[in-house]
């Protein structure tokens, strides 16, 4: 920071205005991660001694508190699942979104941009309004597919099966990819928008056709978008809680919110604060680790997007 | 240049450059305040609290726990119209500014 025409005292005072601000701010950030982090490798009658203070046997405490969360609390199940279902969204949403924004954004003509305009009305919807309609459709859609699939059932011997998209994986991970549409194609769009035309004709003049320029030119160069629109996604799908809420009951379906959800209430009665503090951790840790690992190509995004958007 | 202090630049220059920017966060923020769920929801045991009601929380005890669909139904398009309501408010300050400053 340069204090460009101002020189001594006021400049001083200015300048340590604005770190003290911004030391406050990163220690109110920080502190609660690194209380959570402590905190679960303490022992439920130490946290009730004393909520803030350091651990007093480390490992003794933070083994028992993540094997218990880990095995007897069922999170090794909760986060396979939620392993299953956040990736698979994630791919199925790569697979529809970067064509889809591609052809939106390369596109003239008033067809796409009504499209265009439609879809981005999909992140003005609260998904409130869906969930009721959402709800019965699910019921529905569930009865039309068991009553199509019934002859192939009846073939493989197993007459009594039955479709159900409520309260199952495919389920969530079909609302998962439809409504991170909305938000991924605009990102995505406005990337795909501030590449260069000259790249697709120079493509188109050395001879590829249009799935080649799409594959081997604006995808690699469209990168960044990509991994940011990922990580914005990973984020919010990882700790979606209220679809999965409506949607989950079983427990063997259930994402790591819902289990943690549950084990936070198990915790109020039981009082084992320990393990509950595990489980955070354990919810934590794949975002933040995604966090730092690609926060690099996270910023530069951004900044692409939201300059040339 | 023109003897402006720091904060006299920021205020005069910078902010009114960004302004766009920021209250386009703020109204998100503000979006997403209206339908927050999830977090009343756990704090308060996974039930619905007359004192700690949000939109979102008594929509999903009215559908879920009382079985009351309409009620729920009409409260998530009271939500929705709110929503509604912001977003068109802030696209048309960006077409304003837009034309303001182009």
């Amino acid at each position: 920071m340069s204090f460009a025409g101002q020189t001594g005292l006021a400049s001083r005072v200015g300048q340590g205005v604005v770190l003290s601000l911004l030391s406050v701010w990163l220690l109110a950030v920080t502190l609660p991660f690194v209380w959570v982090v402590l905190t679960s490798a303490r022992s439920t009658e130490e946290i009730f001694r004393s909520p803030f203070g350091l651990p007093e046997n480390f490992l003794d405490s933070l083994a028992t508190n993540y094997s218990k969360a880990w095995i007897k609390s069922g999170f090794s199940n909760f986060f396979l699942n939620s392993v299953v279902v956040v990736f698979t969204s994630l791919g199925l949403l790569g697979l529809v979104a970067c064509p889809a924004a591609y052809a939106l954004a390369r596109s003239r003509g008033r067809i796409y941009r009504y499209l265009l305009v439609y879809f981005l009305a999909g992140m003005m919807v609260p998904i409130q309004l869906l969930l009721v309609p959402l709800f019965f459709q699910y019921r529905d859609w569930s009865e039309t597919l068991t009553a199509f699939l019934k002859p192939l059932f009846v073939l493989m011997g197993n007459d009594h099966w039955v479709v159900s998209l409520a309260d199952s994986q495919p389920g969530l991970i079909l609302l998962y990819v439809s409504l991170s549409l909305p938000f991924t194609l605009f990102v995505l769009q406005s990337f795909f928008r501030s590449l260069p035309t000259e790249l697709y004709e120079a493509g188109l003049m050395d001879g590829c056709g249009e799935w080649r320029v799409f594959f081997s030119i604006m995808l690699p160069l469209a990168r960044p978008g990509l991994i940011t629109t990922g990580i914005f996604n990973f984020i919010g799908l990882w700790n979606e809680y209220f679809l999965a809420l409506v949607f989950i009951n079983s427990d063997q379906y259930k994402t790591l919110p819902l289990g943690l959800a549950a084990v936070s209430i198990q915790a109020n009665y039981r009082s084992d604060f320990g393990l509950l503090f595990a489980g955070l951790v354990i919810v934590m840790f794949p975002t933040l680790v995604v966090y730092v690992m690609l926060q690099r190509w996270l910023t530069q995004g951004i900044t692409v997007g939201a300059l040339k958007g | 240049m023109d003897g402006a202090s720091h904060f006299t630049q920021f205020r005069c220059i910078t902010f009114p450059l960004i302004r766009d920017t920021v209250v386009t966060g703020m109204v998100f923020l503000l979006l997403g305040g209206l339908k927050i769920f999830d977090q009343v929801w756990v704090i308060e045991q996974q039930q619905s609290r007359p004192d700690s009601n949000t939109l979102a929380t008594l929509m999903y005890s009215k559908v879920f726990n009382e079985y009351q669909v309409g009620y729920g139904t009409a409260i998530a398009v009271f939500l929705f119209i709110l929503v509604l309501v912001f977003s068109l408010a802030t696209l048309r300050l960006y077409r304003r500014e837009a034309l303001e400053f182009s």
